[in-house]
This record gives C-alpha cells, sequence and structure tokens, in this order.
C-alpha cells in the first residue's frame, strides 16, 4: 500500500491558486523530497497532508485513510515540522519532549521510552535540561526534530527542516534526518534548496507555481535532463 | 482524559510567569497597603485630640461649656492668653489642632437671650481624614451644647413642654420592608450596607473577567506568535480538548486571582468599616434582624450567574484571539470584551434597573455580564426571576460562542484568519 496518494489537489486562498491540481505518490519507507523555489506551494501542500488545511478539490490518502474523514486517526500516525516551528520558551527542552509525548504514550513506561529516544536524537546533551528560551535556533530546531521523530510516525512531514541554520547545524539536522530515514519510515521533505534534497531523498518532485513540473529518482532526472545536479533539471524543467 | 491534563498542566505552566503575575500581585499590595493606611488614617480620627480653650468670661455658664466639652473624649487645656494672636502662637506651640475663646459677656448674652458668641479656631497642618472628622466631631459637641442651653431657655419659658417633643413634634417611627420582612429600622442605614456590599461584588467580578479573558487571549495569541501552534494542531488530540484545557487554565488561575483580591479588597474595605461608629445601635440590630446575606439559594444562583459569565468571557476572548497575529495584538483584540464588561460594571454601581429607561435597560442587558452585574442587588432585593432569566440568557449565549469557537478552532480558519484590530482602529 502507498504511504501517501495525491490526486488532482487543488487549494484556493480567494483568487490565490496555492496548489493547482497535483498528483504524486509516496511509497512506504520512502524519503520523498519537495523541492521548488519559495511560494511556489510546498508548505500549503505538506500543510494539507498534516491535516491543518482542507483541499479546495481533489485528495489526499495516508495509509488508505481519507484526510477529511479520518484526520483523527491519521494525526496518530504522522508527525509534522513546520518551516517556522517554535517550542514553548517557559518549559525546559526536557519538559517540552515529555509534554509532546504526552499525546502519543499511552503509559508511563512508553513515553519514558520515547522521550529518552528524542533525548538521544537532539543530541542536546545537558542543555537539555535548559529552559528553551535560552537555546540557539539550532539548538531549538534539533530539539524540534527530535520531537517529529520521538514517537516512531508512520509518514514524517517536514518543512524545509534547515531553514536558517548554519551550515553545521544545518548538517547535524540533515544527518538526524538521514539516520532515522534508514528505520525504513516514510519520510517527507520540502526544501527549496535543491541539493539538500538530493542529498537526502530516493525520490522528489519539483513544484512551481503550484504545479508538479517533474518527478522521479535525482539520478533519473538528472540523466533525462542531462544534467550535473537537480538545480540544473529544474531551471531546464521550468524552461520545457 | 490524560491528554486533556497534558495540556492543562502545560498550560498553567506556561500561564504562571513572572511577566504575568507580576502586575496582579503588585495591585494586591497596593490596595492591601492602601487598605492600611486608610485604617490607621480612620484610626487617628477616634483617637482624643487636645483642645485649647481661653475663659475670658469666667462665669458658670462658661464653666458648664468648658465641662461639657470635658465630657467628650477629647483633652482640654484650659489657656490664657491677652488677645487672639497671642492664642494662636501659644496653640501652635503646643501643637493644638483646634482651639476656643469665650469672651467676656458671654454669660450675660445668654441672660438677656441673645446670642452668646464663641470663637473657634482650626489650625490646618493637615488636609487628612483624620484632620475633618475631628473638626466634626467639635461641631457635633457645639451643637448638643446648643441644644442644652435652647432646652435650659425653654424650661424657663414653658415648664411644662417636653423638650423632646420640642425639637421633634413629629416623630417617625421607621420600618423597613426587605424580602417579605418587616423590621422596624432605617432604610438609609440598609441602603447604604447593600451599596458598599455591592461594591466588592462587581469589582471582583470585573477583574475575575477581566483576568480569564486577557489570559486565554494571550495563551491563544502566544501559540501563533511562538509558531507552536501548527504543531499542537497537528498531534492527536481533539481541537475541543486543546480549548477546553486553554479555558480551564485560565479559569483555575483566574479564580486563585480573584480570591487573593477579594482578600486585599476585603481589607480595603475593612478600613472603612472597622472605624464606623455613626450608625446607630437599634438601626444595627434591624439590619442584623432582616437577613442582607444570601441564603444557599441564592449563593448558588449567585456563583452559576458568575460561573456563566467567566465562561462566556472566555469562549469571547477566545474568538477574538483568533484575530491576533501574537501577544500584542491579542490585548487590543480583546477590546470589545473590556467594553462589553466595563459599561455593565459601572451601570451596575450607580444605577438601579428599576429606575433605568426601557431602551436603557434592553441595551443593558443584551450585554451578557450585565446579567450578573445586577444579579447580587436583585438577590439581596429577594428578587430571583430576573437572575434565573439572566442565567438562562448567558447560558443561551456561552453555548453560542464556545460552538463558533471550537468550530473555528476545528477548521484551517484558525491559521488563515487574520485581521489587523489595531490598524483597524487606528484608521477609524
Amino acid at each position: 500500500m502507498p504511504a501517501l496518494v495525491i490526486r488532482d489537489l487543488y487549494k484556493n486562498f480567494g483568487v490565490i491558486k496555492a496548489v493547482d491540481g497535483i498528483s504524486f505518490d509516496i511509497n512506504e519507507g520512502e524519503v520523498f523530497g519537495l523541492i521548488g523555489p519559495n511560494a511556489a506551494g510546498k508548505t500549503t501542500t505538506l500543510r494539507l497532508i498534516a491535516t491543518l488545511l482542507e483541499p479546495s478539490t481533489g485528495s489526499i490518502e495516508i495509509f488508505g485513510l481519507n484526510i477529511l474523514k479520518d484526520s483523527a486517526k491519521i494525526r496518530e500516525m504522522i508527525s509534522y515540522l513546520p518551516e517556522e516551528a517554535g517550542a514553548y520558551k517557559n518549559l525546559k527542552g526536557i519538559d517540552y519532549l515529555n509534554f509532546m509525548a504526552g499525546f502519543y504514550a499511552s503509559n508511563t513506561k512508553f513515553k519514558k521510552e520515547i522521550v529518552e529516544r528524542a533525548v538521544e536524537i537532539a543530541k542536546l546533551g545537558e542543555r537539555i535540561n535548559d529552559c528553551i528560551r535560552n537555546y540557539s535556533k539550532g539548538m531549538v530546531r534539533k530539539l524540534l526534530v527530535a520531537r517529529a521523530l520521538m514517537h516512531n510516525p508512520k509518514l514524517v512531514i517536514l518543512d524545509e527542516p534547515t531553514s536558517g541554520l548554519d551550515v553545521i547545524n544545518s548538517l547535524e539536522v540533515r544527518n538526524l534526518i538521514i539516520d532515522y530515514a534508514r528505520t525504513g519510515t516514510t519520510v517527507i521533505v520540502s526544501s527549496h534548496n535543491m541539493l539538500e534534497i538530493e542529498f537526502l531523498s530516493h525520490k522528489v518532485a519539483f513544484i512551481h507555481q503550484g504545479k508538479i513540473l517533474e518527478s522521479g529518482a535525482p539520478a533519473q532526472l538528472r540523466k533525462k535532463y542531462q544534467a550535473e545536479n537537480l538545480e540544473q533539471v529544474f531551471v531546464n524543467s521550468i524552461k520545457k | 482524559m490524560q491528554k486533556f491534563f497534558n495540556i492543562l498542566k502545560k498550560e498553567l505552566k506556561d500561564l504562571l510567569t513572572l511577566k504575568m503575575i507580576l502586575p496582579f500581585i503588585l495591585s494586591i499590595f497596593i490596595l492591601i497597603f492602601v487598605g492600611q493606611v486608610m485604617q490607621s488614617e480612620m484610626g487617628k480620627a477616634v483617637e482624643p485630640i487636645n483642645i485649647g480653650i481661653i475663659d475670658n468670661d469666667k462665669t458658670p455658664s462658661s464653666l458648664s461649656l468648658i465641662n461639657g466639652l470635658k465630657s467628650s473624649n477629647h483633652i482640654i487645656n484650659l489657656m490664657e492668653a491677652v488677645d487672639d494672636t497671642q492664642a494662636v502662637r501659644i496653640a501652635k506651640e503646643q501643637m493644638f489642632s483646634i482651639f476656643m475663646i469665650i469672651p467676656e459677656g458671654y454669660e450675660l448674652n445668654l441672660k438677656n437671650k441673645k446670642s452668646a458668641e464663641i470663637r473657634l479656631y482650626s489650625i490646618i497642618n493637615s488636609l487628612g481624614i483624620a484632620s475633618s472628622i475631628h473638626r466634626a466631631s467639635i461641631k457635633n459637641i457645639l451643637r448638643i451644647l446648643n441644644q442644652q442651653v435652647a432646652e435650659s431657655f425653654l424650661k424657663e419659658m414653658s415648664p411644662d413642654l417636653k423638650p423632646e417633643v420640642f425639637w421633634e413634634p413629629i416623630k417617625a417611627k421607621e420600618f423597613v420592608v426587605l424580602k417579605n420582612m418587616i423590621q422596624p429600622g432605617s432604610a438609609a442605614f440598609i441602603i447604604s450596607y447593600i451599596s458598599t456590599q455591592t461594591v466588592i461584588v462587581p469589582v471582583a467580578l470585573l477583574m475575575l473577567i477581566i483576568i480569564t479573558g486577557t489570559m486565554i487571549a494571550s495563551s491563544i495569541a502566544q501559540e501563533k506568535e511562538n509558531k507552536t501552534l501548527e504543531t499542537i494542531l497537528t498531534v492527536p488530540v481533539s481541537r475541543f480538548t486543546i480549548v477546553l484545557a486553554k479555558m480551564l487554565a485560565a479559569v483555575i488561575l483566574a479564580i486563585a486571582f480573584a480570591f487573593f483580591f477579594i482578600l486585599a479588597m476585603g481589607s480595603y474595605m475593612a478600613s472603612f468599616s472597622s472605624t464606623s461608629t455613626n450608625i446607630p445601635a437599634d438601626v444595627q440590630t434591624s439590619g442584623s434582624k432582616i437577613n442582607l446575606s444570601l441564603d444557599i439559594g441564592g449563593k448558588i444562583l449567585l456563583g452559576l450567574s458568575i460561573f456563566l459569565s467567566i465562561v462566556t468571557a472566555l469562549a469571547l476572548a477566545t474568538l477574538l484571539a483568533l484575530f491576533a497575529q501574537d501577544v500584542k495584538d491579542a490585548q487590543t483584540t480583546i477590546m470589545p470584551l473590556t467594553i462589553m464588561i466595563l459599561i455593565p460594571y459601572f451601570f451596575a454601581l450607580i444605577f438601579d434597573p428599576g429606575t433605568m429607561s426601557l431602551g436603557l435597560k434592553i441595551f443593558i442587558f443584551l450585554i451578557p455580564f450585565s446579567h450578573t452585574f445586577f444579579a447580587f442587588k436583585f438577590l439581596l432585593l429577594g428578587q430571583r426571576l430576573p437572575v434565573l432569566l439572566g442565567i438562562i440568557y448567558l447560558f443561551l449565549f456561552s453555548i453560542g460562542l464556545l460552538i463558533i469557537a471550537t468550530k473555528i478552532f476545528s477548521s484551517e480558519r484558525i491559521l488563515t484568519m487574520k485581521f489587523n484590530f489595531g490598524k483597524v482602529m487606528r484608521r477609524v
């Protein structure tokens, strides 16, 4: 069963067509990259998948469940990391993880397990016991990635996971995602950084002005457009 | 339920910040401090003061006047001075705030049935409450002395006429009818007692509603400002649970704050009542005979009305906060709620529903909070029907608002709705 099936998806905000009839599938265990410039429709697509927005028309199915009818069940399977996500500044890092674990763990033992896993993923050391308001942007992002991955979701939705981070922090966050993807979880990740997506993804789709221009494995696309990297593929696909 | 308590615990932690509670703690301390100062100032008012007296007449009548003053609790000091200027200087040196000069010929004037003048000097060193109460008390003593002299005149002229009949030929025996009970007593006292009691309830209610409204609005706006809203909306918990937990956290803190505020307010109000000595004992007795406190049924109705007002305020604040983009914006966005609370607050302090015009009454009682602000007055007067109708109105209003707030919270509009209230206000 595919992890995600999107068919003829449209999302309008008044006269603005944020998503303009896109369709694509993601198989279970795949890391899928959604690439596009700013305002291409990446965040709207991810918000639709994360059950935050409702499609104007079209359908989204996650592991066979419809996002409109089964949103409650879908929320138990997914994890969404928004682009500009923050954490509760008055809480300590560990308290934040405990709070978020409370939504997924049915008992104390499991809660303890997933918090321990998150602490391991975040790699914040002793600083996990500090108040979040004292964290750097990179530390907050690592905490949020750990939060997104801690309960072993079946589908992880990451919107620009390294946005605004310096080179070192970006690399660390990217490695966290790669390590996690190796466990066989399905990941959909968006970015305007095409090199990053090429590095992370099994399959990619180019989105521009709300439409999917091209999709496939990075190597396959490079070959098709006789390009050295995905940036060139993207430029060529726009010209086409 | 576990998820509900998870959010509730986090909300309480999030709201209990120094920034949030400091203004409240300060206002409580200020209230207690002002109450203590008032109490100490009012205490001074009942303390005896030093009064200087210069008796230039030295007759039995002047002596009788001095003895009359001595019978009060003030300390009478006899002074000697050649003229008024010297008397003022001596009084200032002796720190007398009041002194009296009985001029020569005082008794002669009285014997000739003429006005006998005395000169009363007040040295104003202070503009405090105690100082003005002292001056009023001296005037009161003089009034009694005047009455005594007048009665002695009356005895001479008409020995058979009883002085009390002369002063009050028409005697009114007062009765008060309240809550189907008839008791002898003064209506003025009952009304003043009710007014004092009805001040504290609206003030506490005003605080409670504004605090809860601000808290819930800040809590929702904070989620938007800190970019945590999107994350919390994708976790497996119903949106209604999120809204409810946020509301309950605001209610818990507001009740705690209101409790301390009422204690502080009680201390402030006690500063006035503890030294209140001018209520006649029989009138006080009649006040206590007429039960001016609420019975169990009245308390339940008042509690229900307050509870529904809080729920209405929370639902309204939630609804308004959905338009806010950040905490600062939220303060402006909940302005309509503040206005809706302040209007009935002032009206409940000043007006009685019975004296309002029909149009004004409709306008006031369309505002849901008015029903709670007026409930205490209605209940003290034994009128339960308007309170019951108010509760029904508040219930329907709060349920309607809750449904709208939850619907918006459950839909994508919570993320897409944008309305800059501050900008609109500035344009207006």
